[in-house]
């Protein structure tokens, strides 16, 4: 068509409403966003303080190191540390339910069981990496077998976990975290005054073993049953009663 | 397009909430009307797949309630929600939007599209914390249309909204009733009786009414006396 044509027509004739649109955009197929999209997005939902204590940790233990404190105090106060960073976990993957966002999120397509699995990804990974940080650090320097090192450091982190991950997956509302809170501070004081290396408190020589066992083979029970529940709150009939 | 209940129930240790419920449901606004502890929010949330339900099952065109493409196609406000108290609306949205599977991009151009559509445009990047009530409610209407949902399922959308608002949403909604399945519940008869093509009255956990509003109300003349009818001893009581 004539290009003058063509523009004077559009001049003189409005153009129609378009019919249908809204049927048109409904069945209309945006991109969707894959699972690994998802998961980096949850990435930039993780509260700020989490990295930043990881980085403090860190940070804290290669200043110790500097100023060549007693390695074997260095490991007992890491260790006795440790289950706050359980603490600050599990604040994190229990906020759906601490700031009432569940039931909004069970409703999407990423559900609240995927939510969980990728917060506890990277809460994992953190801590994980924190934890390999601290153990290539400190494991070279104590002179102790890997083994060993890790039972020594991490058998508190692992109380902690096992107790926080039980609280969470048996209570309700804001009182669990408080309960994660008592069993942070709980493991904390008896790492500080039982497992402590100036042997105050007599202690059987493969305790911390056992322990360590215990603990791994309960937190890892227990987290399969946080990531799988979410599926039935007991929603309660408050609501409508 | 077919939502497809068919005898839905549940049971709390000797409550029944909602008591073998079979409904099929085609595009077009359904109001669930009922009583506070009639079972409407029970019967919601199984539809959305949160709870569990006792016996029978929830379909949409042959997918289960259960399934990632039954949620995929799943608008939801719950009655009670709440936010990351550092969340701003645009925030909020743009969270919801990663949830429901939205790209990044498209997240931020479906917020803010609808920010615009319920008047929220203004405060997009006010944390939700100073909002009004009627404000949040805004809001999660916004957030139920991310996805472009052809189920949309509203448990007491206009509490807190005022009557100006309450008109705007009864717009909004008939629009949005034209190419999907809406199902909201309320116990405000006003709320659904110029909009809803359909509505379903729930008492005891069972639909007790179902049909279009001149067809229910027959000889009691108006919804809202057929309501009374229905409820009017159990209001009083409450």
């Amino acid at each position: 068509m004539n290009e003058k044509l063509e523009k004077a027509l559009k001049g003189a004739f409005d153009a129609p409403p378009p019919k249908r649109k809204a049927e048109f955009l409904l069945s209309f197929e945006y991109p969707a966003a894959s699972r690994g999209d998802f998961f980096m997005a949850q990435l930039g939902y993780i509260r700020k303080r989490v990295w930043v204590m990881s980085a403090l940790m860190v940070a804290a233990v290669m200043v110790a190191l500097h100023y060549q404190g007693d390695i074997n105090v260095i490991v007992w106060v890491c260790a006795s540390f440790l289950p706050f960073f359980v603490l600050l976990g599990i604040t994190e993957l229990a906020k759906s339910m601490s700031y009432n966002m569940a039931e909004l999120e069970m409703s999407c397509r990423y559900s609240l069981s995927d939510i969980t699995l990728a917060r506890l990804g990277i809460i994992g990974a953190v801590n994980g990496l924190t934890c390999i940080i601290l153990t290539a650090v400190l494991s070279r320097v104590s002179g102790m077998g890997l083994f060993t090192f890790t039972v020594q450091m991490f058998t508190p982190y692992l109380m902690a976990c096992c107790f926080s991950l039980f609280s969470l997956n048996r209570f309700r509302g804001k009182e669990r975290l408080y309960i994660c809170g008592g069993a942070s501070c709980f493991v904390s004081v008896i790492s500080m005054v039982v497992f402590n290396p100036f042997n105050i408190v007599p202690l059987h020589e493969n305790l911390l073993f056992w322990l360590f066992w215990l603990s791994l083979a309960w937190t890892m029970a227990e987290a399969i049953k946080f990531i799988i529940k979410p599926e039935d709150y007991p929603w309660n009939l408050s609501l409508t009663a | 397009m077919e939502l497809v209940i068919d005898r839905l129930t549940k049971q709390y240790k000797n409550k029944i909430a909602v008591d073998r419920v079979s409904l099929s449901l085609k595009q077009g606004i359904y109001g669930l009307l009922g009583a506070n502890g009639a079972g409407k929010t029970t019967l919601m949330r199984m539809m959305c797949g949160l709870l569990t339900p006792t016996g029978g099952e929830v379909k949409f065109n042959g997918i289960d309630v259960k399934q990632e493409d039954y949620r995929d196609a799943l608008g939801y406000m719950p009655q009670h929600f709440g936010y990351y108290p550092d969340f701003t609306a645009m925030g909020f949205l743009c969270y919801m939007a990663s949830l429901k599977g939205l790209t990044k991009h498209r997240a931020k151009e479906k917020s803010a599209e609808l920010l615009e559509l319920v008047n929220l445009t203004d405060v997009a990047k006010k944390k939700i914390k100073t909002f009004s009530g009627g404000m949040k409610q805004r809001l999660g209407i916004a957030q139920s249309l991310l996805n472009n949902p052809k189920i949309l399922i509203l448990d007491e959308p206009t509490a807190g909204l005022d009557p100006k608002e309450r008109i705007k949403f009864r717009n909004l909604l008939s629009q949005l009733g034209k190419n999907r399945i809406v199902l909201l519940s309320t116990h405000i008869v006003s709320d659904i009786e110029d909009i809803a093509d359909v509505v379903l009255i729930m008492k005891d956990g069972q639909i007790i009414e179902n049909g279009k509003v001149d067809e229910i109300v027959s000889d009691r003349k108006s919804l809202e006396k057929l309501y009374m009818h229905h409820f009017g001893e159990e209001e009083e009581n409450a």
